[in-house]
C-alpha cells in the first residue's frame, strides 16, 4: 500500500555527537518528500545539553513552522527541583508531548526525581514518551507510573524486549508501543494479536533526519496488518493521544 | 534489482524469542516477496553447538536453491572449526564462514583465531566477521590484514560501532563493510561509499532478526546512483562468493 499521509512521533533537529548537525531545512524537506504532514519535533539541544535551552529551540521551530511542526518538550529530572518548574512553563507554552531520554543521559528508570516528575507530568495533563534500552526498564516503568492516568509511550523499544512490552501493555490501556526500533518480522502483528487494542496502541516514529526514513516505514507498509490499522499505527493513534492530553 | 543478502538466520534469534522463530518457509515467502535472488544464512544455533547448529543449517539449505549457508565456528574450538571446515566448506552450497565475536575474548587476533583463520584459508571462502566492540572491530581489520588473501565482511553490531568501522576499515583493503540497517544512522552507505570505495560496502538485512524492508529501506534511501546501489545491492556480493 502506498503510505496515507503521516503523523510522526519523532523528528530531532540540533547537534547529534559524532555526527554532522541535523538541520532544521533537512527534515522539512525530508517530510515533504516522505509524506510526512505533521511530527512531533525535538531540539537535540535538550537532549545532550540543557532541557530548557533545548525547549526554547523547539519552540522557536515549531512556531515557525506551525503547518508542519508539533513542539515535543525534554525534561531531564537530573536537574531537580528545576525540572519540576520547567514541566509547569512547557504546559503554559502549550506544549503537551514530553519525550525522557534516561539512556542517553545515563540516569536509571527507578529515580526519585523522575517519579515525582512523572506525578507533575500527569497532574499537567502531559503525555510522556520514555526511551527503553534494557531488559526490565518497561517493567520498572510500569511500577513508577502504576499512579498515572495520561497515555505513556515506550520510546526506542527493541524486538528483544518485545516479550516485556506485551507483558506490560496487556496489564493497563494507557501504554503505548513505538514502533521503530520493533524491526523483528512479524512483531507488530505479535502486538496486535496479543495486546487488547493493540493496533490502536501502536505508533509510528522516524527520527528523522537522523535515520533512514523509509527503514521506519518499510515494515509497517510490509506488515500484514490491515490498510485501516496501518493509517492508525501512521498516524491516526498519535493525533488521538494528543487530543487527549 | 536482484539482491543478494549477505546474512540472513535460521531459528531462533534474540530478537525473535517472542515471535515465530524464522525458518525455511518464511524465508521462502520472504526472497519471493522482496525478490531476493541469494540469500546466505547463518544458524544461530551454531553459536552454542556448532556440530549440531551445522547440521541444522546444511538441512536447511537443501530445501531451497537460493539458499547458501555461512558456516559458524567458533575461535575457542579450533580442532570443531577445523572438522566442520573439511565436511561443509568443500560443498557449494556453504559459502564462506562465520566467526561471531560477541565480546572481547571472541577477539580472532587471539591464538585461537589465527588458528582457525590459518585453516579457512585452503578453501578459498570468504569469512564473515560480526563486532560488538571497539576491539573486534580492530581484530577483524587486524585478522584482514594479516590474511591479505581471503576477503572479510565486517559487520559491526552496534550504531557507535556502524559510526567507526569506516575509518577503520579504509585501508584494510580486502574488507568489505557490511552494515545493518538497525544500527544504521541515515548516510551511512553514502558514506562509506565514498571512504571505501563502491567495491567495499555490501548489503545484508539481517532476515530473521530484523525485517528485511528496515534494510531495503536503507538501500531505498541511501542516496546512490542505479549502478552503485546495484553494486551494493548485489555485484559485489556475487564477485566474492564462488
Amino acid at each position: 500500500m502506498a503510505a496515507p499521509p503521516i503523523f510522526d512521533a519523532c523528528a530531532l533537529f540540533g547537534p547529534w555527537p559524532r555526527h554532522d548537525d541535523l538541520a532544521l531545512p533537512e527534515l522539512l524537506t525530508m517530510m515533504g518528500s516522505g509524506n510526512i504532514t505533521r511530527s512531533l519535533a525535538l531540539s537535540t539541544t535538550g537532549i545532550f545539553h540543557d532541557f530548557r535551552a533545548g525547549n526554547t529551540q523547539t519552540l522557536e521551530a515549531a512556531r515557525a513552522n506551525p503547518n508542519q511542526l508539533l513542539p515535543t518538550a525534554t525534561l531531564d529530572p537530573r536537574a531537580y527541583p528545576a525540572c519540576l518548574t520547567e514541566a509547569e512553563n512547557c504546559a503554559n507554552a502549550g506544549l503537551r508531548f514530553i519525550r525522557f531520554f534516561p539512556s542517553h543521559q545515563g540516569w536509571p528508570i527507578r529515580f526519585a526525581p523522575f517519579r515525582e516528575l512523572l506525578a507533575k507530568c500527569d497532574s499537567l495533563k502531559l503525555t510522556v514518551a520514555v526511551e527503553i534500552s534494557r531488559a526490565g526498564d518497561i517493567t520498572e516503568l510500569a511500577d513508577a507510573v502504576a499512579f498515572t492516568q495520561a497515555p505513556l509511550l515506550l520510546a526506542g523499544v527493541e524486538s528483544q524486549h518485545l516479550g516485556e512490552a506485551l507483558a506490560v501493555m496487556r496489564t493497563s490501556p494507557k501504554f503505548h508501543l513505538e514502533t521503530t526500533h520493533l524491526a523483528a518480522p512479524g512483531a507488530l502483528e505479535a502486538v496486535v494479536a496479543h495486546v487488547p487494542d493493540g493496533a490502536h496502541r501502536l505508533v509510528f516514529a522516524s527520527y528523522s533526519p537522523l535515520r533512514y526514513l523509509s527503514s521506519a516505514l518499510g515494515p509497517i507498509l510490509a506488515s500484514g496488518l490491515s490498510n485501516d490499522q496501518k493509517a492508525l499505527v501512521l498516524g491516526g493513534n498519535l493525533q488521538r493521544l494528543l487530543s487527549k492530553a | 534489482m536482484p539482491l543478494i543478502d549477505l546474512h540472513c538466520h535460521f531459528g531462533v534469534t534474540p530478537q525473535t524469542l517472542a515471535l515465530s522463530a524464522p525458518d525455511a518457509a518464511a524465508a521462502k515467502s520472504y526472497a519471493d516477496t522482496f525478490g531476493v535472488d541469494t540469500l546466505c544464512c547463518s544458524a544461530p544455533l551454531a553459536s552454542t553447538d556448532a556440530r549440531g547448529g551445522a547440521q541444522f543449517l546444511s538441512q536447511q539449505l537443501a530445501l531451497d536453491p537460493r539458499f547458501r549457508g555461512w558456516l559458524t565456528v567458533s575461535i575457542h574450538q579450533p580442532e570443531v572449526a577445523a572438522e566442520l571446515a573439511r565436511k561443509y566448506l568443500v560443498k557449494p552450497a556453504f559459502c564462506g564462514t562465520l566467526l561471531e565475536q560477541e565480546g572481547d575474548a571472541d577477539a580472532i587476533t587471539t591464538a585461537g583465531g589465527h588458528d582457525v583463520l590459518n585453516a579457512l584459508r585452503r578453501y578459498s571462502k570468504p569469512v564473515f566477521v560480526t563486532a560488538t566492540s571497539p576491539l573486534t572491530l580492530q581484530a577483524a581489520v587486524e585478522a584482514a590484514r594479516e590474511f591479505p588473501m581471503v576477503k572479510f565482511f565486517v559487520s559491526p553490531q552496534s550504531e557507535y560501532l556502524t559510526q567507526i568501522a569506516v575509518p577503520a576499515m579504509k585501508d584494510a583493503v580486502n574488507t568489505l563493510f557490511v552494515p545493518v540497517a538497525a544500527f544504521a544512522e541515515r548516510d551511512v552507505v553514502a558514506h562509506a561509499v565514498s571512504v571505501l570505495g563502491e567495491r567495499r560496502v555490501a548489503w545484508a538485512s539481517d532476515w530473521g532478526r530484523f525485517h528485511p524492508a528496515t534494510a531495503l529501506g536503507m538501500i531505498r534511501d541511501c542516496g546512490l546512483g542505479g549502478p552503485q546501489r546495484e553494486r551494493v545491492g548485489s555485484r559485489n556480493a556475487r564477485d566474492v562468493l564462488v
